[in-house]
């Protein structure tokens, strides 16, 4: 794969926007979205800067998994508003779903979630949709080699605005370079994505506000091989295709009498469409989902607040999928289409999950904060109550200080084959979570934070495989799957943080830790897939005379583990070398680390605003282990190597 | 559901250069094994035989053996049920009935023998019993057969190397209609003409050039059959070319019917070194075919190498 190359990103350029108390207030934490749009080696993307938070692991290369505090991806969640959408990224990771024109920032929840949080057990990244309040009529134009986009925000009356956005990718040019030198490989179609929003603010009942935001995105892919036993000698076809889409209509009413009372309604409707075939294997998923949440906040009286709410969330699936089984976590990635298949036909599976919740808000007295709250799900296909205390706990000290504390209970659901009777365990539990944090802040000054944090998690109805059988009066089956599964998580999270402040602005991060599971009471302790015990972030950025300016970042994550091969055996039917594994996750790859840099100017013309930016991702090209390819023999290896340096150049207009 | 789009981005960013040519031998490698037939009926037995490779010079030593229940590829095929263990097993069912078990240790010949002896009847309740003690896979369908695995150890005064193969001893003769492949042989295609390679170098090729190479496998080589799900099937054929100098354009070709053609999946070129100092030795070649129901077939061929023209 050749070397460098350039590309031509034309992104817009909003406002700033004070970061909301949000997640901080109650334990997260969180970005401004348009300073997170001007960290080096985001190219205006501001949840590409979401992994330089505390906590947050550094995920393969195409993966877009969220790993929080070194859990499982599949047990964290993704939100926009509060509303759980598949994913916040295109591609695994490429660029976000939602440009940073639609957002006001980006939060981190982890152990430290209120109540509200629900369905996740790792914690959840969420979005904050932008509020609207152009003065006149905007206008940018978003252009590049890699999309093309279009925002417009206009005033539509007192208090009212509409923005639209359009966004779609021509990665063509790119990619036809790239894969141009990999023989036998034809993008039949090229990576291509697009996603779409519509944002209105308005007047609601009751003297409220009322949103309306509609986003949607779509990505899709195929590759055709020349040759397909390049893929698989197992391969049942020449094609691989994939196509991922979905869309939501989220109405937020937001009424806000100040202490006394506060209410938010959201009513969300959706679809999620997942499809991916090559060959006879194939997965094609259709969700249709609804999902309410409601809370309304109190005051008790002038030292107690109290929230009481609901979050209530039906889907109908349709699953049809014939695929080897997928790999549990932990599990060597193996040759691709290999193994045993399963085979699934699921049409119009009915499954709602309401729950309820209240937190209180107790100040006992001037700077101590208590934050209880008691979560309960009610999970449809598990046929499973859930409970979920959480408590959070802030203390200001004089000159800046705090200390925190929390501890909160958290479930995730199996997968929807996991627990399906044909090819998994339907008497499969919810995986559940137990975090444990401690820790304090210190802001010396109004734009310099310090904070520290402990953490303990404890994990346990893991989702493990097991050849057992179930015995009842139907007879003998085959569990597949159990929930003898145990976790831990521990680790210390340092962050500062300072604010634009003399035109200086910069956010480091490191996160130590020590994530490990064990399958089942015979086996030993041993790490996740996304353990890695060294993480760190710094991003600083400087405004210089004349209106140009200058970032850099630098991240450094240790090697994730890996299992190695320990011997060989050659399956003469396939044509392969079948590995026999060591030790699970008993091996390491190599660290990883890069640097970017970045450089812009502006100009001001009256309302009219162009800036011209260029960034270096990568800057020392180092091409970071993403995995291991062996040779055919399985006897030597080297590291699957990621992307080189790549430089990005824009120009920013908005009119 | 993320497991696509990986592997179009491994395709992009994985597909480097090879640490080692997969085609390349130079050192003790199973190449293939064959068993004929291979899902033998009730009462039939299936010949194996297997292609070895050995640097010149070595000699190879066989160790055969089977196996009615092995655990998985990633502990390295362990056979889970011990011979006694089976035989008590099959005496306790039906007496005497464990003197048709063929012994596990097939022997250390170069070719093997598999009896498919034991009642059908039998094996299907061993095999029952088996996914019921987590034996086998709890996916095991235990209706139409049994897949037995079958183990060669091939050692050299240096080296060893395990190689593995199912072999599908069904319970009915329906069930056991599948054959072998057949690759007629390899074709050499010079200016129009096509020459047979044999195993005897009698064609020469000069090195330090490239020789279109085409494998003779008949269309009907691929055959249609009824998968469980329904329906007709036509197999899917997997070549696979080995050397032991020079280079290929590919190690394997894949060819799936009504996607890739059978004609691309048959050629190949051969590139031989320069290497002046190899005039008047052999060059090795193989060409392993296999179906995707456990059929296999294969020919090795020798050229002379000439100075180039």
């Amino acid at each position: 794969m050749s070397a460098a190359r350039g590309l031509v990103l034309i992104s817009l350029c909003v406002a700033r926007v004070t970061l909301a108390a949000g997640a901080e207030e109650v334990g997260g934490y969180g970005l401004d979205a348009a300073l997170a749009a001007t960290t080096a080696g985001v190219a205006g993307d501001p949840l590409l800067a979401a992994g330089d938070l505390p906590g947050v692991g550094r995920t393969p290369l195409g993966s877009g998994a969220l790993v929080l505090r070194g859990a499982n991806p599949g047990d964290a969640a993704s939100l926009v508003a509060g509303i759980e959408v598949p994913t916040l990224y295109h591609f695994g990771g490429v660029r976000g779903v939602l440009p940073v024109a639609m957002l006001s920032g980006v939060d981190l929840h982890l152990g430290e979630a209120g109540a509200a949080y629900g369905r996740m057990a790792a914690g959840a990244l969420e979005v904050r949709p932008r509020a609207l309040a152009p003065a006149q009529t905007e206008t940018t134009i978003d252009l590049s080699l890699m999309d093309t986009g279009l925002f417009v925000a206009l005033p539509t009356g007192p208090q009212t605005a509409v923005a639209i956005g359009v966004r779609r990718s021509h990665l063509e040019p790119l990619l036809a370079v790239a894969v141009g030198d990999v023989d036998g490989i034809t993008l039949t179609k090229s990576p291509r994505y697009y996603d779409y929003q519509l944002l209105a603010n308005g007047g609601g009942v009751l003297g409220g506000a009322l949103s309306l935001f509609v986003f949607g995105a779509d990505d899709a892919a195929s590759v055709t091989f020349a040759n397909p036993a390049d893929f698989s000698p197992a391969a049942s076809g020449a094609r691989l295709s994939f196509r991922q889409s979905f869309y939501r209509a989220v109405v937020l009413h937001h009424v806000d009498r100040g202490a006394a009372l506060q209410n938010d309604l959201r009513l969300a409707t959706g679809r999620d469409r997942t499809r991916a075939a090559m060959g006879d294997d194939r997965y094609d998923q259709d969700v249709l989902s609804t999902q309410v949440q409601e809370a309304l906040r109190f005051a008790f009286n002038d030292r107690l607040d109290i929230t009481v709410g609901a979050d209530w969330l039906l889907q109908v699936n349709d699953l049809q999928l014939r695929m080897p089984r997928p790999r549990l976590e932990g599990e060597p990635a193996g040759a691709p289409g290999l193994g045993p298949r399963i085979a699934l036909d699921l049409a119009d599976q009915i499954e709602t999950s309401p729950a309820m919740f209240v937190s209180l808000e107790a100040r006992p007295f001037e700077g101590l904060a208590v934050f209880p709250g008691l979560r309960v799900d009610w999970l449809s296909r598990l046929a499973e109550a859930t409970f979920e205390p959480r408590v959070f706990i802030r203390r200001r000290f004089a000159a800046g200080l705090g200390a925190t504390a929390s501890l909160g209970v958290f479930h995730r659901e199996p997968s929807l084959e996991q627990t399906d009777a044909r090819v998994g365990n339907p008497q499969l539990e919810t995986g559940r979570a137990v975090h444990y944090t401690v820790g304090g802040f210190w802001r010396p000054l109004p734009f310099l934070m310090f904070d520290a944090r402990g953490f303990y998690g404890v994990l346990d109805r893991l989702v493990t495989r097991t050849d057992a059988m179930a015995v009842d009066s139907d007879g003998a089956a085959p569990r597949r799957y159990d929930n003898h599964g145990r976790g831990r998580m521990v680790g210390l999270e340092l962050s500062a943080r300072h604010e634009t402040h003399a035109g200086v602005s910069g956010f480091v991060s490191y996160t130590l830790s020590r994530s490990t599971r064990r399958d089942d009471i015979a086996s030993a302790y041993r790490p996740f897939d996304g353990d890695q015990t060294h993480v760190v972030s710094a991003a600083f950025s400087y405004a210089l005379p004349r209106d140009f300016g200058v970032a850099v970042r630098c991240r450094y994550a240790s090697g994730r583990p890996t299992t190695p091969v320990v011997g060989v055996v050659f399956n003469a039917d396939t044509d392969q070398y079948d590995p026999t594994y060591g030790k699970p996750n008993s091996a390491r790859l190599a660290p990883a680390h890069r640097l970017d840099v970045r450089v812009d100017k502006r100009w001001h013309d009256g309302e009219q605003r162009f800036s011209v930016f260029v960034e270096l991702h990568n800057v020392s090209s180092h091409r970071d282990p993403e995995g291991l390819q062996y040779d055919y023999g399985v006897g030597e290896s080297r590291p699957q190597r990621g992307l080189p340096l790549l430089p990005f150049f824009g120009v920013e207009a908005s009119l | 559901m993320r497991w696509p789009w990986i592997f179009i981005v491994t395709a992009i960013i994985g597909c480097d250069t090879p640490l080692r040519p997969d085609s390349f031998v130079d050192a003790l490698q199973v190449l293939a094994v064959r068993a004929t037939p291979p899902w033998p009926a009730p009462g039939a037995s299936a010949t194996l035989e297997a292609l070895v490779v050995a640097p010149p010079g070595e000699t190879v030593r066989y160790a055969w053996s089977w196996c009615p229940f092995s655990g998985s590829a990633a502990n390295g095929y362990p056979c889970l049920f011990d011979e006694l263990t089976l035989k008590a097993e099959l005496d306790a069912m039906l007496p005497r009935s464990s003197a048709t078990l063929p012994s596990y240790d097939l022997g250390e010949a170069a070719t093997a023998t598999l009896p498919h002896t034991v009642s059908p009847l039998l094996l299907r309740r061993l095999c029952n019993r088996a996914v019921d003690e987590a034996l086998a896979g709890p996916e095991t369908d235990c209706d139409p057969g049994l897949w037995a695995t079958v183990a060669l150890v091939a050692t050299t005064a240096t080296e060893t190397v395990r190689a593995t193969k199912k072999v599908f001893l069904s319970f009915t003769t329906s069930a056991a209609d599948n054959r072998n492949p057949a690759i007629g042989g390899v074709l050499w295609h010079q200016q129009g003409s096509a020459r047979l390679l044999d195993d005897q170098g009698s064609v020469v090729l000069p090195h330090d050039a490239a020789h279109a190479l085409n494998a003779d496998v008949p269309d009907s080589g691929a055959e249609t059959y009824a998968p469980t799900a329904g329906g007709a099937s036509r197999e899917r054929l997997l070549l696979s070319w080995f050397i032991d100098t020079g280079a290929l354009d590919a190690g394997r070709f894949l060819f799936i019917p009504g996607e890739t053609p059978l004609a691309q999946a048959t050629a190949n070129v051969w590139t031989l070194p320069s290497a002046p100092e190899r005039v008047g030795s052999p060059a090795r070649l193989w060409a392993v075919l296999r179906d995707n129901r456990d059929g296999a077939d294969w020919v090795s061929v020798v050229v002379t190498i000439e100075a180039a023209p």
